[in-house]
Parts: structure tokens; C-alpha cells; sequence
């Protein structure tokens, strides 16, 4: 394959990405923003269920492209992306819509005296930091600087993303019920949902790891 | 190329639901008020997440009928 088929399923690739990403962040915010009672509204899981499965089902063969481009063939993903300004804006919009989803969740908290702080927090803290790495990387690509730029090729950076990913997940999964004070991971319903970021979160890392490797 | 803007169309729209979704969570308290509203969006969102996955196909047909015409 010539360098410019390379390069146009690399760019297509990061696209796709970037997309899924911002796709499971919008997500991941409308289901912070319900309320307790709304969470277990059949229609809700099915959506939220749709919603996460569709864009890990995308987001993890095109981070995989991404990741075999970079460590096989010509990576001229990176000269795309290294102007920084796609990677700043999403990680500028992921902070600013966690940042809102935990504001508005500590409202609810707030309404409801409920001021104890749950397992579950850290999901939302989790998708700050990713966010302030995706900022991170943008800023630095932007501004010249190429040491994070070497950090993310080496697969270091996919590597924490996953690792953050299935932190978030064991930890949502095994957050206290409302309800029954019972870990939610072993309500039927929500078992899918844990087991996906779990496995998507492991094959990040796998993926970080070969590139590392690679 | 087609498949791209069905991408990107996709991305804008999960950057506009994602806005009104917030709107709505500010605006609407309760059970009742505004929860119609956030099926509808979230029914929107996955919509958007749909509209990447079959971008995301597209182009990949579309690139590989690209290689397949030029190895041949």
C-alpha cells in the first residue's frame, strides 16, 4: 500500500475515534444527569446499553488501526493530528461536559441532602482526567513541545487511557445500589454494561502495550 | 468521502445533543419535567453514534474498493 491509502485510513481512523469518544462522553453525561428513580427506566437502559455498545464497538477497531499504523507502517496519523487543534477541542469539551454532569450531579446530591461521598465519583473524575490528557496532548502538539507527542506514539498514553477506563469500570460496577446498598454489578441489568468497559478498557491496555512493544 | 461527512455529521450532532442535553438538565427537575425530553435526546444521541458506525463502514468500503481497483 502507498503512503497516501495509509494516510487516509489513519486520518479516517482518528475521525472515527474521536468521534466514538466524544460519543461515550455525551453518554456517559446524560446518564450522570439522571436522577436515581430514571436510572432503572427500562427505555433509559436500553438507550444508554445502545448508546456505549455502538461506540466501543467503533472506537476500539479504529484505535486499533491507529495503533498497528503507528507501529508498523508510516505513521502519518500523527502529522494530522500533531497541529493539535481536533485534540485540544475534545479534550477542552470533555472536561467542560464532566466538569457540568458532576456539578449538576452534586446539585442533586445537594437537593437531597445527600453529602456523602459514593463509589461511583470516581467515573466521573476518571473521564476528567482522560480529558485533561487528550488537553494535555493537544496543548503540547500545539505548542511545539514533542515530549508528550513521543509519550503517546510509545503507546504509554493508550496504556493509562486503559488503564483509567477499566478503573472507572470496576469501580462503577462494583459502586453501592441506591436502593439496596447492594454492588450494582450484580443486578442483572447492569452486568453487560460493566463487562463491556471492562474488556474495552483491558484491550486498550493490551493495544498500549503492544505499541510499546512494537 | 461520503462516509467521512456522515462522520463528521455525526460528531456535530453528538456536540448538539450533548449542549441541549445540559440545557435540559438545568432547566428541568424531577421526575416528570424533562424527562421525555432526555429519552428524546439521548434516542438523538444514539442516533449520532449510529451515523459513525456507518460512516465509519462507508469509508471503509469505499477505501477498499479503492485498493482492490488499484491492485488489480
Amino acid at each position: 500500500m502507498n503512503a497516501q491509502i495509509i494516510e487516509t485510513i489513519e486520518q479516517i481512523s482518528g475521525c472515527v475515534f474521536m468521534g466514538a469518544f466524544l460519543s461515550t462522553a455525551v453518554a456517559f453525561l446524560f446518564m450522570e444527569g439522571l436522577e436515581d428513580q430514571m436510572r432503572n427506566h427500562p427505555v433509559v437502559n436500553f438507550l444508554i446499553l445502545g448508546w456505549l455498545f455502538g461506540s466501543g464497538i467503533v472506537a476500539v477497531p479504529a484505535l486499533a488501526v491507529l495503533a498497528f499504523n503507528s507501529a508498523f507502517l508510516y505513521p502519518t496519523y500523527y502529522h494530522v493530528m500533531d497541529n493539535g487543534r481536533w485534540i485540544t477541542l475534545v479534550g477542552a469539551l470533555l472536561i467542560i461536559v464532566m466538569i457540568l454532569a458532576s456539578l449538576d450531579r452534586a446539585l442533586v446530591n445537594l437537593k437531597h441532602k445527600n453529602l456523602g461521598v459514593r463509589i461511583h465519583e470516581p467515573l466521573g473524575l476518571g473521564w476528567i482526567l482522560v480529558g485533561l490528557a487528550v488537553l494535555a496532548q493537544g496543548l503540547s502538539a500545539l505548542s511545539g513541545v514533542n515530549l508528550l507527542s513521543r509519550i503517546y506514539f510509545s503507546g504509554q498514553f493508550l496504556a493509562v487511557v486503559g488503564i483509567i477506563f477499566t478503573c472507572t469500570a470496576i469501580a462503577s460496577a462494583f459502586s453501592r445500589n441506591d436502593y439496596n446498598n447492594r454492588p450494582t454489578a450484580w443486578k442483572s441489568d447492569k452486568k453487560p454494561l460493566g463487562l463491556m468497559w471492562i474488556v474495552l478498557g483491558l484491550s486498550v491496555i493490551l493495544i498500549g502495550v503492544s505499541v510499546q512493544i512494537g | 468521502m461520503n462516509g467521512v461527512i456522515l462522520i463528521i455529521a455525526g460528531f456535530v450532532g453528538e456536540i448538539v445533543v450533548a449542549i441541549l442535553g445540559i440545557v435540559n438538565m438545568f432547566l428541568s427537575r424531577g421526575f416528570d419535567s424533562g424527562f421525555k425530553r432526555h429519552l428524546l435526546l439521548m434516542a438523538a444521541g444514539v442516533i449520532c453514534t449510529g451515523m459513525i458506525i456507518a460512516g465509519a463502514i462507508w469509508a471503509g468500503i469505499d477505501i477498499y474498493n479503492w485498493v482492490i481497483s488499484h491492485v488489480h
